[in-house]
């Protein structure tokens, strides 16, 4: 029988997916609102779906949006890396 | 313990789902979703009354707070518990949701098996 929290946590990843590409072109388009209402998501969700290290950088990204005027570029670009790399995971198992 | 009929508030789908599925699996109670502060407003005018609200902070157009000054102006929810539920770390945010009127908060991302049980706890704690 399938896990329900296994299938949600399958949909989570694949809208991840769909999140990089937002991420992408609000980074692409300097839209800091638009990268930290993302991140800021990302930050109160992926944990609950057990990627933690996601919402650790997603928070990083989320308050320094708040702060300051650009998107902390380190961890953003963290953050992008590791959404990528689910991503990857994610098609490679479908 | 009977369970809860609870209306969520949170515009992430990801999270509206999982918060559903974690009181399905508990047995805590019966979850109405709705994905903004408008849609929570038209489900409570139908006539809805939830025994609880539980309520993201964050949400674009009409945020937490905003959505729960309107909520204790309808007939029969001026004490319904309300607990928010943020990404926001700081201390200091915290006791402004408590000094809204909130029953509690709970921090994002949670733990979807324990949620029930913190809600219960946390209402257990609010002052009625």
């Amino acid at each position: 029988m399938t896990d329900p929290l296994e299938s949600l946590k399958a949909l989570f990843i694949a809208r991840c997916g769909e999140d990089l590409a937002r991420l992408r072109r609000a980074k692409e388009e300097g839209d800091i609102s638009g990268v930290g209402r993302l991140a800021h998501r990302l930050a109160g969700s992926a944990g609950s779906f057990g990627f933690p290290e996601i919402s650790r950088l997603a928070l990083i990204v989320d308050e320094g949006c708040r702060a300051g005027a650009a998107a902390p570029e380190l961890a953003l670009n963290e953050l992008m890396a590791v959404l990528d790399q689910l991503n990857v995971g994610y098609d490679r198992l479908d | 313990m009977s369970p809860l009929n609870i209306l969520h508030v949170d515009d992430d789908e990801s999270i509206r789902e999982l918060t559903e599925l974690s009181f399905t699996l508990s047995g805590g109670g019966t979850v109405r979703s709705a994905a903004s502060g408008v849609a929570a407003l038209e489900v409570l005018s139908s006539g809805y009354r939830p025994d609880l609200i539980l309520l993201d902070v964050m949400m674009p157009k009409m945020d937490g707070p905003g959505l729960l000054t309107l909520i204790r102006a309808l007939d029969g929810c001026a004490h319904t518990p309300v607990i928010f539920m943020t990404a926001q770390t700081q201390e200091a945010e915290m006791q402004r949701l408590i000094g809204l009127g909130a029953a509690g908060v709970i921090m994002k991302p949670f733990d979807p098996l324990s949620l029930s049980g913190t809600v219960r706890a946390l209402l257990a704690k609010a002052p009625s």
